[in-house]
């Protein structure tokens, strides 16, 4: 099993080297660099840039720079904000929580309601309940979670006054966020629990585990669940990610402070190493997540572990 | 899809006329499908709106009519009007136009670019596929949304770059599609044939692996034209894809947004807009999945 483990943690290296290179070289390529940026507005002379551009290493060759930064970064060092001059790395432990908060309510919302729906859909197969919670899983995932975040402030924040509009605190402010990044996570674990519970409804051994005269109940849980268990598992981790990418949208929705607002706003005011810091994370923690999906899917299948 | 070698089709074609076709058999199949064929009929509906959208729209959605500002929907204006008093029923109508464009750009770049790197990366194996596909491996370790919004940022926003960021974004999907085909194609005893045959590289992947490769794709891209809207929406709805005045459905979400308490139709309908589009790709793609791979089904 370690050793399963530390191949899988060696295999990250050149996926995460290759990450911090494709985000470097995506900021590499914007027209105008920091200097550009800092001194836009304070009608610096042409010597004057190029001075700062020389102290800060910006005339290098590409593959200087590049070593600098993952060196820098390998230490911590996340930089400063162009914009507020703010130290990155402060910014980011800020807004972190936030985020992990709203990430694993959402997450919890999207296996509470996913799972339940989708096996009583392959459960109920053919029947009004199946349609029904396929319909359910088809609106949500068609539904773009902003759109979806809209409705629910008109109608319980503003209409009903149920919850605050935007803002960040305690349960109240989290549970529209967490809903509406939730529900698409919701149609998608329902959709593919459902598949992939009918595929192992109709294996052999599901015949034998039903003729042997067990009750349906112990039927399903013991046998049915941990087969199809594996599969919604990876889902888990893959929903992680859309989680990541739709926590930009939903915390701009809701006015919530987190790792995507703060990207949001780094992307439209040009902050360049609050741009690279906020995305090398979602990454991170994505490949992260991937990861520990890995490992207990080997913990569920031994024949992964030894395969 | 089950491959088929030229010869043996020449063998089921004597055995039996009706299956010959795999296309037509599918088309049939496809009929017979009603979810798939609701999802179809409402796209149909949705792209004859887009084309035609100056006939049909009533208004001309860029028309500003200071007076007529956040009018709620009446017989005049059956989707209400903006704050600047554009009609928002011309507006939505003209929006289809460029979400669909939107996903079908998208798609096109993510197909076209995916398709090459899994032939490549399937095909010729050694290094060339090991790199090829360790860059899949990258572009996938970020989730697809964080992956566009880097691309925006490079390419700076808009709406052309956000086709391009999410077509990026994209990629990975089709390639490592089309390389599980490529190798299992490669296997196949009429590429092996072709091969021994001396077929001319461009013939054996144009003519014999492609076709093999094709259907799934058609699955993932019609699927994932869904996604691909939804996430250029979302890039316009940040300020990142189609910039103002365009009647793009997110931006006209986001411009709504301040309004909810007094014009919540500023909000509702585009909204609605996406998600019927997005719905209707996913009808048609699911019953394309059912068809075209029945073991999904």
């Amino acid at each position: 099993m370690a050793t399963f483990i530390a191949r899988r943690c060696l295999s990250l290296i050149p996926v995460l080297i290759g990450v911090s290179f494709l985000v470097f070289a995506a900021m590499y390529i914007i027209p105008g660099d920091a200097v550009d940026s800092m001194l836009a507005e304070t009608g610096a002379s042409a010597e004057d840039l190029a001075r700062l551009r020389a102290q800060l290493g910006l005339d290098d060759p590409f593959w200087v720079q590049y070593g600098r930064f993952l060196s820098t970064m390998a230490r911590g060092d996340l930089g400063t904000s162009l914009v507020n001059g703010r130290s990155v790395a402060e910014q980011v432990r800020t807004q972190l929580p936030a985020t992990i908060e709203l990430t694993l309510a959402a997450l919890a919302v999207a296996v509470v309601l996913g799972l339940p729906l989708g096996i009583l859909a392959a459960v109920k197969r053919g029947t009004w309940l199946d349609g029904l919670s396929m319909v359910i899983a088809l609106v949500g995932v068609s539904m773009p979670n902003f759109w979806l975040g809209l409705l629910f402030i008109m109608l319980f924040s503003l209409r009903l006054g149920w919850f605050p509009v935007a803002g960040t605190g305690g349960l109240d402010h989290l549970v529209l966020p967490a809903l509406t990044l939730g529900l698409s996570g919701t149609a998608v674990i329902a959709r593919v629990s459902r598949s992939s519970l009918l595929e192992v409804l109709s294996r052999d051994y599901m015949r034998t585990a039903k003729a042997k005269g067990l009750p349906p109940q112990r039927v399903i849980n013991k046998h049915a669940l941990r087969n199809a268990l594996s599969t919604v598992l990876t889902l888990v981790g893959l929903q992680f990610g859309a989680l990541l990418g739709g926590s930009v949208v939903v915390e701009t929705v809701f006015g919530r402070q987190g790792i995507g607002f703060l990207t949001a706003n780094a992307i439209q005011r040009g902050d360049f190493p609050l741009v690279q810091a906020t995305v090398l994370l979602a990454a991170l923690s994505f490949v992260i997540v991937n990861l520990l999906i890995d490992i207990s899917y080997s913990l569920l299948d031994p024949r992964i572990r030894y395969g | 899809m089950a491959s088929t070698s030229p010869p043996l089709r020449r063998q089921t074609l004597s055995l039996n006329q009706q299956s010959a076709n795999p296309w037509r058999t599918a088309l049939r199949r496809f009929v017979r499908h009603p979810t798939g064929m609701l999802g179809a009929l409402l796209l149909l509906a949705l792209a004859g709106a887009a084309v035609f959208a100056p006939w049909v729209a009533p208004y001309d959605p860029l028309a500003v009519d200071p007076i007529a500002a956040l009018l709620p929907p009446s017989p005049e204006h059956l989707f209400g009007t903006d704050t600047l008093g554009r009609d928002m029923l011309s507006r939505v109508i003209f929006g289809a136009r460029i979400s669909l464009r939107l996903g079908l750009v998208s798609v096109t770049i993510a197909l076209s670019c995916g398709v090459l790197i899994g032939i490549v990366a399937g095909y010729s194996g050694g290094w060339l596929s090991a790199v090829l596909m360790r860059l899949v491996d990258i572009l996938l370790a970020f989730p697809a949304l964080v992956l566009a919004l880097v691309t925006i940022f490079a390419l700076g926003p808009g709406l052309t770059n956000a086709m391009i960021a999410v077509g990026i974004s994209a990629i990975p999907a089709y390639a490592r599609v089309t390389r599980a085909g490529v190798l299992a194609a490669k296997e196949d005893l009429y590429v092996q044939a072709a091969e021994a045959l001396g077929a001319p590289l461009w013939k054996l992947l144009g003519s014999h692996i492609l076709p093999n490769i094709i259907a799934p794709n058609i699955v993932v891209a019609a699927l994932g034209t869904g996604t691909a809207i939804l996430a250029g929406s979302a890039l316009s709805f940040l300020g990142l894809g189609a910039q103002a005045p365009a009647p793009e459905w997110g931006l006209m979400l986001s411009q709504g947004r301040g309004f909810m308490q007094l014009a919540w139709w500023l909000t509702f309908f585009p909204g609605l807009g996406i998600m019927i589009t997005v719905m209707a790709l996913n009808l048609f793609g699911d019953g394309l999945r059912d068809v075209l791979d029945p073991r999904d089904g």
